[in-house]
């Protein structure tokens, strides 16, 4: 089509497609010309049918549809536009009418614009360059939300990599935990390092905060946890290390509540730090009752240089769980405010003392979800039961 | 209900020094950027100790907590002291369960 564009501007892409429909060629000839001037892309159909055809087959940015048009109408072809090809689609309205009444059926139809007919030039370029530059803002605003969205979800796959993928297989041990993110990557963490033949360790954290910055720094507590249990380290060697490594690489802002137990097989003992974390439960699986004892606890990892760091030893008995958790549970709340607490969770683990640890597990996140009804989980949940079977 | 969570409510209750702040309503990860900024302002400009009073603080989560911490330590560096006052219970027992109820002076 002439247009008198020069070579220059003929090899840049268009500034914007357009789809105009009319049936009066003359109307046809000026609005594409004057849109060619100005460096669009336009393809002209004189049907709505026609016109629904090409919004299928093509992206567009913008249509322009004359009102009234043998065969389908401009708010018939409107209505379907919006309804089953492109909600978002930019539609202006060419119209000859001023009726209140067929402006605002128009507009029902999902309309954008209106210009009257016999239509000044200025204000059609003015008005089409408005819609398409929203058009393709949105356009931009959706890209870049994919590709964030595509980044969150890697973000989500690498940590969940990071996570015990096979728990390992221990003689009159059984483990089973779940781990629930806040709907983004989560700071929670748990872990399960068998140490030789002898024992076992146990851990769990929770970065402050939540999102990518505390997945980040739980990838950094893992990686440093795994270099600084080699055997003979006590657990409070391990804390005391990590709490060095952290205090470099958090931010003033950010600590890890974290608690490191080690079951050693043969005298069944239980030793168990903690930095700010909560202690275990303990569960008595003859009887289900749930206790959670009084253990020794220094300040979160971060945030003291040289924390008086202690542990506590507890004797198990066969035919016992010990219950491992962050706070994204107990401290969930309902719509009137009241939290899930400690004794929600005793509760639940009360009633599924006959249960396997994993179905265990599973009634504790259905007790959570009933617990907050339709709201959004606000904060990361994870929990890891280990069974001492009798 | 939506609106009703994530309240926070700073104000200075005393100009001298002590300098006092009531902190009242939630702190969570969702507002937790208002105290941050709260804070610093005062970090910046004020002398002294600096008291938080806690009486109408309902519930703080760790990301609150974190901005409690870190503004502790830059506040050192100014030469300043933050403190904590009046928890209550629910408040408290975070408090004590992170141990930083003595890092903040509640308890020995």
């Amino acid at each position: 089509m002439t247009s008198g564009a020069s070579p220059a501007d003929v090899a840049a892409p268009p500034v914007g497609r357009i789809l105009l429909c009319d049936d009066s060629p003359v109307d046809c000839i000026i609005v594409r010309n004057l849109l060619e001037k100005r460096g669009y892309f336009v393809r002209v159909v004189e049907a709505g049918q026609d016109a629904l055809a090409a919004l299928e087959a093509e992206r567009f940015d913008l249509l322009v549809i004359d009102y009234e048009m043998e065969g389908l109408s401009g708010v018939e072809v409107t209505r379907v536009t919006r309804q089953r090809i492109d909600p978002r689609l930019p539609i202006i309205l060419l119209t000859a009418r001023t009726a209140q009444r067929d402006r605002l059926e128009a507009l029902e139809a999902g309309a954008s614009d209106f210009v009257t007919k016999p239509f000044d030039p200025a204000e059609l370029l003015a008005r089409i360059q408005n819609h398409v530059y929203t058009r393709q803002l949105g356009d931009s605003i959706a890209e870049a939300n994919r590709l964030l969205e595509e980044e969150r979800s890697k973000v989500i796959r690498v940590q969940q990599s990071l996570l015990p993928r096979e728990i390992p297989n221990l003689p009159g041990i059984q483990f089973a935990a779940f781990y629930l993110p806040s709907g983004m990557a989560s700071g929670d963490y748990y872990d399960i390092i068998p140490r030789g033949c002898e024992s076992v360790l146990l851990a769990i954290g929770d970065v402050s905060g939540h999102g990518i910055p505390s997945a980040m720094y739980m990838s950094i507590l893992r990686a440093t946890l795994r270099s600084k249990c080699r055997l003979g380290a006590s657990i409070v060697d391990v804390i005391r290390g990590l709490n060095e490594v952290l205090g470099h690489a958090l931010d003033n802002f950010s600590f890890v509540t974290f608690l490191l137990a080690e079951y050693t097989f043969e005298s069944r003992e239980l030793r168990v730090a903690s930095a700010g974390h909560h202690p275990p439960l303990i569960q008595d699986l003859s009887t289900g009752s749930v206790t959670q004892p009084e253990i020794s606890t220094t300040v979160p990892l971060g945030i003291m240089e040289r924390p008086r760091i202690t542990s506590t030893s507890l004797r198990l008995h066969p035919g016992c769980r010990v219950i491992f958790f962050t706070d994204g549970i107990v401290e969930m709340v309902d719509g009137s405010g009241a939290d899930f607490g400690t004794e929600g969770l005793a509760r639940v683990l009360a009633d599924n003392s006959s249960a396997t640890p994993k179905e265990a597990c599973d009634a504790v996140a259905a007790a959570m979800a009933r617990f907050r009804g339709g709201a959004r989980q606000q904060d990361d949940a994870t929990m890891l039961i280990m069974q001492i079977d009798a | 209900m939506a609106q009703e969570r994530f309240q926070l409510q700073c104000s200075v209750v005393e100009e001298g020094d002590p300098y006092i702040v009531a902190v009242s309503g939630e702190v969570v990860f969702e507002n937790v950027e208002e105290l941050r900024a709260f804070l610093l302002k005062i970090g910046e400009s004020k002398t002294g100790t600096v008291v938080l009073d806690l009486a109408g603080l309902e519930f703080i989560d760790t990301s609150g907590l974190g901005v409690l911490v870190g503004m502790r330590s830059q506040f050192k560096r100014y030469g300043k002291e933050l403190r904590l006052a009046n928890p209550r219970e629910k408040v408290l027992k975070i408090l004590r369960l992170t141990r930083l109820s003595t890092v903040f002076g509640l308890e020995a």
